[in-house]
């Protein structure tokens, strides 16, 4: 028995609880504060160290405690304390409290009686007061937390799947059972509820997967595919981990689903996109290589070689370009005749007259059909009406039921006494790119007639 | 190196169409016939008369399986014309048969046109 009540160094370890002070020492410790109320009087009293638990004197107003509770939680705190009854005088209720003096924000557990009168009116409220905040929590809503979490998800299609091991309880978020379209009262947590969902394929890698949580240091990480009621399919993400104790006795696994398949159908389609790419590329290599060599068949000259080679490769340059801007969906006849034209032409607009309605060509048909005006368009410069200063070229195009008619129609070139035999490249292609070609010389230049399939 | 062989060409994009028949006629073969769809294409290998063909894969409007399946029929030879894309399962069905990818060089085409022709007599 300890005759010295002020001496804390004595107080400390000491197990004696007659000693003075070891109640507070206890309740500080234990951050515990209680109290009595008188309800008419609005009185309320606390234990001594009301101070530094609540921020409040211990002798005080029920009313000065009131203003320390959250706004928000007071309708509820006031409900529970109307619903009491002499049957059930005990309660046992969670707010949040606003230190009266640091203002720090912190979870209470208020717990204890009420005692009535006869007529049964509360007169008297006794109880304990709890702070069950964390240290770290301390300013930090947990209650608000786990609402923020649950929006979050929500938002991000996400559901949380708890495991707990020792109990062998699995739980489902809400989230997770809207995404799988499941219904809580139907299946509640059982795991038998996605099983039955998997799609078949993806059921190899579902059990083989789902083992790996259970290996030391085990993550959980795979996809799969499930058929939902109206035999629509949708990818999701799993990821886990499981909790273990220091001795690796397992305790829990946790996880989440995310419904990814948006992110599946825009991979698929990329591949897609990359493998029609590389066709492409194959392709244009291919085609260049045969420009080359069917050029240098013709042209014996480096110089000439070299430019009608380039001149070519212009050609399936710049019906790309417009290709390119038209995000490769096609390309219209008449922005394909002007842009071919252009690099060979000068004042193109004075020489060259368009007729016909908008037409979109595919792609491959466009790069082809632009090396032809190419042809055609050198060939002019070269020899035909394009040659002079008084040469006009007219080209009409009219739609036909899946092709196209066009006409390219030279006039006022140099008079021709032969026709000339254009051998080569640029007559072949043009004869194997379209689909019947007819030229014509008449007194006034080459007129060409061509059917282009669409 | 073909003497009067009998080509058909099947490939979709003219300047490689061309650019084939004329290594074939500088080989000394003839090119039997030269078609740019699917359906043409099903068409010569039933109808044509030729001792060869060369199929380019992947058409505008197809793979060229289906054609591949009627030449084996007819017993006549023939090689696939590849470019990067197509992946190797594709020809899990025509383990035997020769691949040549795009761009092509002709000195290979003609070696292996032969090496087929060699190989049937």
């Amino acid at each position: 028995m300890s005759d010295n009540p002020d001496s804390k160094s004595q107080l400390a370890g000491n197990t004696d609880t007659h000693a003075p002070g070891w109640y507070l020492q206890s309740m500080e410790a234990g951050k515990m504060m209680l109290y009595t109320s008188a309800v008419t009087q609005n009185v309320m009293q606390r234990s001594d160290n009301s101070m530094s638990v609540v921020g409040l004197p211990s002798h005080g107003s029920i009313s000065d405690w009131t203003i320390c509770i959250f706004p928000e939680d007071l309708p509820y705190v006031e409900n529970a304390f109307h619903s009491l009854t002499p049957d059930e005088p005990n309660y046992k209720i969670e707010y949040r409290f606003r230190h009266a003096v640091t203002g720090r924000r912190f979870w209470v557990l208020d717990s204890g009686t009420a005692e009535f009168d006869e007529d049964e009116n509360p007169q008297c409220m006794r109880g304990a007061i709890l702070n069950i905040s964390s240290g770290v929590r301390d300013e930090t809503d947990i209650r608000d937390s786990a609402r923020l979490h649950s929006i979050a998800a929500e938002a991000a299609q996400m559901g949380i799947w708890h495991f707990d091991r020792l109990s062998n309880r699995l739980t489902f978020s809400n989230e997770l059972l809207a995404l799988l379209e499941i219904d809580r009262t139907t299946f509640g947590n059982n795991p038998e509820a996605i099983i039955r969902r998997v799609h078949p394929d993806d059921l190899a890698i579902w059990r083989q997967e789902r083992k790996k949580i259970f290996a030391p240091g085990g993550k959980l990480e795979f996809e799969f595919r499930v058929i939902f009621p109206q035999r629509n399919i949708r990818w999701f993400l799993v990821r886990g981990h499981m909790v273990r104790r220091p001795d690796g006795v397992e305790l829990e696994s946790y996880g989440v689903m995310i419904d990814v398949t948006e992110r599946k159908d825009s991979e698929k389609h990329q591949t897609m996109l990359l493998r029609e790419l590389s066709h492409r590329v194959s392709n244009t290599l291919a085609v260049i290589q045969s420009i080359m060599r069917q050029t240098l068949r013709a042209k014996n000259d480096p110089k000439a070689f070299a430019q009608a080679f380039e001149g070519r490769i212009n050609s399936l340059a710049v019906s790309h370009t417009l290709l390119t801007s038209a995000d490769w969906q096609g390309g219209t006849l008449s922005d394909l005749i002007n842009i071919q034209l252009r690099g060979i032409v000068d004042n193109l607009e004075s020489k060259i007259v368009l007729h016909g309605p908008e037409i979109v060509l595919p792609a491959e048909t466009a790069t082809q059909i632009g090396l032809v005006l190419h042809e055609l368009g050198t060939n002019a410069v070269k020899y035909g009406a394009l040659s002079v200063d008084t040469g006009k070229i007219s080209i009409s195009w009219s739609l036909l039921p899946g092709k196209v008619q066009l006409v390219w129609c030279e006039q006022g070139g140099p008079p021709i006494d032969e026709v000339p035999s254009y051998t080569g490249f640029g007559t072949s292609l043009i004869s194997q790119s379209v689909d019947s070609m007819n030229c014509s010389y008449d007194h006034a230049g080459l007129t060409c007639r061509m059917e282009l399939l669409l | 190196m073909l003497d009067g062989v009998k080509v058909l060409v099947v490939e979709d994009e003219p300047l490689i169409a061309m650019e084939l028949a004329l290594t074939i006629e500088e080989a000394g073969g003839v090119v039997a016939g030269s078609v740019r769809s699917l359906t043409e294409a099903i068409e010569a290998a039933r109808t044509t008369d030729f001792d060869v063909a060369l199929l380019d894969v992947r058409m505008r409007d197809g793979t060229t399986f289906s054609v591949a399946k009627i030449l084996s029929v007819r017993k006549i030879p023939f090689l696939f014309c590849t470019g990067d894309s197509e992946q190797r399962d594709e020809f899990r069905d025509w383990p035997d048969v020769p691949l040549v990818s795009k761009p092509h060089k002709p000195e290979n085409v003609i070696a292996v046109l032969s090496k087929l022709l060699a190989n049937r007599r």
